[in-house]
């Protein structure tokens, strides 16, 4: 059972998708000036400030950063699903860490590979983006993504 | 216990605690007398680091109410026992997370993990007050440290082995699936 948030997530996407369509441009395409945001949980801040774990992923269940792409649509939505999420896991939601998109994209790493983010709509969030990873780099890769970005990334807090 | 090769000063413990009152260093210090033996080494990893100087009394000299407390040193910071107390209350955040704690499939701390990141923070004395733990969503234990210019992070797995990204100015260190010995030199060096 979705929420009524994710339903007008979905309903705002297709308003999206369509006017981007319409300008031959993909609505998966995120735009540099977009304002991303991470969701944060109980464990991902100190006080109000961000810790590195914000960005660290369990390589075993996740293959990439999930983000919300929070200057498409009101923050109050992303808010709901992110409270929706923290009801189910018995944590609390806290906000996001916020970054922009232009400065995601800036970050190359040792390897050579830049990052990249990418819309992922789900049925829960049609504005969820996702910055795919390689598998099997090791846990200090990851850690090294996870600094790079708490580096670029401010707290926003609920 | 370790304690029995520290030496204990009552009157240099005082400064130490700074302008905490008589009552509350007693208590501090008694509180580590009684304590389960895991706590006593927690306190005397803070009294270690403190510097505070331990000469057990004689049973025909003065008692522990008869010292004074000297008000004379306020520090600038936060008390060490503060810190402490802190550092403490970290590591209980981390030990409290369940499953999922990040909501998106984490799985919870290893008690395991935890042992070994304290293990290792003891072994490293004065720089280990500078780290803070963390959290990672695959059940291990990250480490974090910051001072001017540099930067220290580990993460600690449930079986002792250790992964690292160090940041000196633009540089950076990594590595991986190191052990605990190793990963120590690797911090004298760089960090």
């Amino acid at each position: 059972m979705f929420s009524l948030s994710s339903i007008e997530l979905g309903a705002r996407f297709v308003g999206f998708a369509a006017a981007e369509l319409a300008r031959l441009r993909s609505p998966l395409r995120v735009e540099d000036s977009e304002r991303l945001g991470r969701e944060l949980f109980s464990g991902h801040l100190k006080g109000k400030r961000l810790k590195v774990n914000a960005f660290l992923i369990n390589e075993k269940s996740e293959s990439g950063l999930s983000l919300d792409r929070l200057s498409l649509a009101p923050r109050r939505l992303f808010s709901a699903v992110g409270r929706a999420a923290a009801a189910r896991r018995s944590v609390k939601f806290k906000g996001f860490a916020t970054l922009d998109c232009a400065k995601l994209r800036s970050v190359e790493m040792d390897d050579g590979i830049r990052l990249d983010a990418v819309g992922d709509p789900t049925l829960e969030n049609a504005f969820h983006a996702d910055v795919a990873l390689l598998p099997d780099k090791g846990d200090d890769y990851y850690l090294l993504v996870a600094t790079e970005l708490n580096s670029i990334s401010q707290p926003d807090l609920e | 216990m370790r304690l029995g090769v520290t030496h204990i000063s009552w009157s240099s413990a005082s400064q130490s605690f700074g302008s905490y009152s008589g009552p509350v260093a007693a208590a501090i210090l008694a509180g580590a007398l009684c304590a389960p033996v895991e706590i006593q080494e927690d306190y005397a990893r803070i009294l270690r680091r403190l510097d505070v100087r331990w000469n057990v009394p004689r049973a025909s000299g003065s008692s522990f109410q008869g010292t004074v407390i000297s008000h004379g040193v306020t520090p600038a910071t936060t008390p060490p026992i503060l810190s402490w107390i802190e550092e403490q209350d970290d590591w209980m955040e981390l030990a409290a997370l369940g499953a999922d704690w990040d909501g998106r499939g984490a799985v919870a701390v290893s008690p395991s993990a935890i042992s070994h990141a304290k293990l290792f923070l003891n072994s490293l004395g004065p720089l280990s007050a500078s780290f803070e733990p963390f959290a990672h969503p695959n059940g291990s234990v990250g480490l974090e440290a910051q001072k001017s210019g540099k930067a220290a992070y580990l993460i600690v797995t449930p079986s002792g082995r250790y992964s690292y990204v160090i940041r000196l100015g633009e540089t950076i260190h990594r590595g991986k699936d190191v052990e605990a010995p190793l990963m120590a030199r690797v911090l004298a060096l760089l960090y």
